[in-house]
């Protein structure tokens, strides 16, 4: 009995509906060749600069330099006054500019300190911390290498101690998992589970919603085992949708993946079967297609933001921290991406065991629903013919 | 029929007929910002979680730790007596960053011989990584130009000229438009874009659909005033929308929009006008209400990530470019944005021009296809033997 509507719900899968079939395997497939071909360029280089010298010797000429040798900027213009710096900015024609006051080398050379004034946009965040970081390196080894030319002339020590007397701290970085703070690695898979999960949704209710109407053909059938054989198919294609997904993310775009296979599965299985029953519960409180089509685009980008996939879950106040626990991508993207970039996920084992209670919980429910639906059809049958 | 039949026709629909299509169109965009100005409420990521592994413990490695504590940046949740633990903290993510003190710190720094302090970051999610590195720069910076100044010192100098040998370059910031590099500010005006770019094209998209439906009920009336007077509608109600989800961006999200609102009105209605179109394109070529409502999803969230809202036009290759060009979305989020915080936007007129140009084209696409469509259903129905009589 199982394995016939299982083998019935392929068909129109495949066959009769294709459509299904898309949603379910396309979209996530679809969202990593997208998303991985928009971030492949991977950290934000040659952000457009203006330098605004009003000292032009040698000293200022070379920190430009340091500036314009960093793959971070890319200088498009030399401006002579502070209001052609900031309309560069505000017309964008620079996202940042480095201005250096005038007198810079003589105070320095005297043992006076300079300011070199870095403004940046700061509307856009991306840009922004591209920015800060970088400027603060560049100047700061700027500054050190001055100093220490300072401390062998004005003190007299000779050049190592001076370079220690004029940088005693060094500051070293080391950053785990995604070296260079790279985008591909930090965005594209929670993006592509985002889509996942749509592609389920939209397939599961194209194959929930169009059945209503002949729950006939089974009648004779038990209801649960009628449900299960409605969505283990999805089940089962959202999981081969997943692996492919993650599996072409890591060929075509080199996203790294140190995770152990069979977690990684386990976590999948348990996340797309989280989603199927979820999915499953919620299509049977619609009545059409088109209205739950309407709700799934509109859940989307709320469960991707409330995930704490990119907005940490720490800085939430409680009440969009209790949202987050609600939706099943909080306790995947995190896991997924941890487990593929770094090899471990801390909370892997309650997030799995999470996500198999929701789906647990959800069935049960679809179940007493779909029995209730079921009976209330039959009845309704039993009544038309016997008023024939 | 004139068009304000159909308009007052369409208006029922929304309305009164159909109250969740006028309910989606005003939904979607003002749920998206309460619920994003809510997630987004604390701005800025702060107390991060942060483990010190100090291998000196003397008052000068205790120095630079407070340093630490004393910016609302870090929260330090452990130290730890050994490179082992501390590397298990992390991989646990119970701290995301580590400060690591050599065991010679102190030492070095007061014989003159430098000495490393070494910060170790999770890089898995940038929005700890970006921020506890830039403080930490600084915090570092900061104490190393104080102990350089101290070692010039006993070199014979004066404090001030100290100071200014152990640093003489000092690094000023100044950020325009976003200071606090508030989260909430950089990217709600963008999110309240897309829902209401997702609640307008839901909305519309089944509008055609049923026209094709009843095409008996639509004889006689063109296929242009059939396609405007269904448009301007939702462009309305659209644009009550898009004041709304303003309005609650600045009087209760209390976010900047400090744009004149001539020119965020002139955005606005471009956007609005231009989107609307595209919906009203999905739902001319649909074969059915379904598909209909599907189709957009190859379109709602590609067309936020690539409308260079987030991830830059000057950063992206071809490809993108290329892709984000055709998008919306891009014209307007990023005008919207600069509209609020800066007050001013450069591409404006540009983005309008653009927006209306594609809102012109797409609706004479649909009105000829409206037209085809209609007239292949007449030619079906008259012709005897067809199918297709439901």
């Amino acid at each position: 009995m199982l394995w016939q509507i299982c083998k019935q719900e392929f068909y129109w899968m495949f066959r009769k509906d294709p459509r299904r079939a898309f949603y379910l395997f396309g979209s996530s497939v679809f969202y990593v060749i997208l998303f991985g071909l928009l971030y492949s360029p991977n950290v934000v280089n040659y952000i457009p600069m203006v330098v605004y010298d009003q000292d032009q010797t040698v000293l200022s000429r070379s920190l430009v330099q340091s500036f314009a040798d960093s793959q971070r900027y890319h200088i498009v213009d030399y401006v002579t006054s502070e209001e052609e710096v900031d309309a560069a900015i505000q017309n964008k024609a620079a996202h940042a500019a480095i201005s250096i006051p005038p007198n810079f080398a003589r105070d320095i050379k005297k043992g006076l300190s300079s300011q070199v004034l870095v403004s940046a946009n700061g509307s856009n965040i991306a840009i922004g911390n591209a920015i800060i970081s970088s400027a603060q390196e560049i100047i700061a080894a700027f500054s050190a290498r001055v100093s220490q030319g300072l401390a062998e002339n004005a003190v007299g020590l000779l050049p190592t101690p001076a370079a220690h007397y004029s940088a005693p701290v060094n500051f070293q970085l080391r950053v785990l998992n995604n070296p260079n703070l790279g985008y591909l690695n930090f965005f594209v898979l929670g993006v592509v589970m985002a889509a996942l999960q749509e592609g389920i949704l939209l397939a599961l209710g194209s194959s929930l919603l169009n059945d209503k109407h002949d729950m006939d053909h089974f009648s004779k059938g038990r209801p649960l085992i009628l449900l299960i054989g409605k969505l283990l198919p999805y089940w089962l294609g959202g999981m081969i949708a997943f692996v492919c997904s993650t599996w072409l993310s890591v060929l075509l775009f080199d996203i790294p993946c140190k995770g152990n296979m069979v977690q990684l599965l386990l976590l999948g299985a348990a996340f797309t079967f989280a989603v199927t029953a979820l999915g499953g519960l919620a299509a049977l409180a619609f009545s059409d297609e088109v209205n739950f089509n309407r709700l799934v685009l509109i859940y989307a980008v709320p469960a991707f933001i409330y995930s704490g996939y990119t907005w940490p879950q720490q800085s939430m106040d409680m009440f969009s921290f209790l949202l987050s626990c609600t939706f099943p991508m909080t306790y995947v993207t995190s896991n997924l991406r941890s487990l593929m970039v770094s090899g471990y996920a801390p909370n892997l084992a309650s997030g799995i065991g999470i996500l198999f209670l929701m789906g647990a919980m959800a069935f049960c429910l679809a179940g007493f629903v779909y029995h209730g639906q079921r009976m209330r059809f039959l009845q309704k049958q039993t009544n038309t013919a016997g008023a024939e | 029929m004139d068009i304000l039949t159909i308009i007052r026709r369409e208006l029922r629909m929304m309305f009164v007929d159909e109250p969740k299509i006028a309910a989606i169109l005003f939904g979607v965009p003002v749920l998206y910002v309460i619920l994003f100005g809510m997630v987004y409420s604390a701005n800025i990521v702060k107390t991060i979680p942060t483990v010190v592994y100090d291998q000196n413990q003397t008052e000068v490695s205790r120095t630079f730790i407070q340093a630490f504590e004393d910016s609302e940046r870090f929260r330090i949740v452990a130290y730890t007596s050994s490179q082992e633990e501390m590397d298990f903290i992390l991989q646990q993510e119970a701290a995301q960053v580590a400060v690591v003190i050599p065991p010679d710190f102190s030492r070095d720094i007061k014989k003159g011989s430098a000495t490393q302090a070494l910060l170790v970051v999770n890089g898995n999610n940038l929005l700890f990584a970006n921020p506890a590195i830039g403080s930490a720069q600084e915090i570092v910076q900061t104490f190393s130009a104080g102990a350089g100044r101290q070692l010039m010192e006993k070199t014979g100098q004066l404090p001030t000229a100290a100071l200014g040998n152990a640093a003489p370059v000092r690094f000023g910031l100044r950020v325009l438009n976003n200071p606090t590099y508030g989260y909430a500010n950089f990217i709600i005006g963008g999110l309240g874009a897309n829902g209401l770019q997702l609640g307008i094209v839901l909305a519309i998209c089944t509008t055609l659909t049923a026209v094709y439906r009843r095409e008996k009920d639509w004889r006689g009336i063109s296929s242009v005033r059939i396609v405007i007077g269904k448009l301007l509608p939702y462009w309305l109600w659209g644009m009550v929308s898009f004041a709304a989800y303003l309005v609650i961006a600045d009087q209760f999200l209390l976010l900047p929009v400090k744009g004149n609102p001539g020119e965020l009105f002139l955005i606005g209605s471009a956007f609005v006008f231009a989107v609307s179109a595209i919906g009203l394109f999905f739902s001319a070529i649909a074969p059915n209400e379904v598909q209909a409502v599907q189709l957009p999803i190859a379109y709602i969230m590609p067309a936020f990530l690539f409308s260079g809202y987030i991830w830059p036009d000057f950063a992206m290759n071809t490809f993108s470019q290329l892709v984000s060009t055709i998008l919306p979305l891009t014209y307007a989020a990023v005008n919207i944005r600069d509209l609020m915080l800066a007050g001013y936007a450069p591409d404006l007129y540009r983005g309008v021009l653009v927006l209306s140009a594609m809102g012109g084209l797409l609706l004479s696409l649909s009105v000829s296809i409206v037209a085809f469509r209609r007239r292949r259903l007449r030619l079906k129905e008259h012709q005897p033997g067809m199918e297709g009589t439901e």
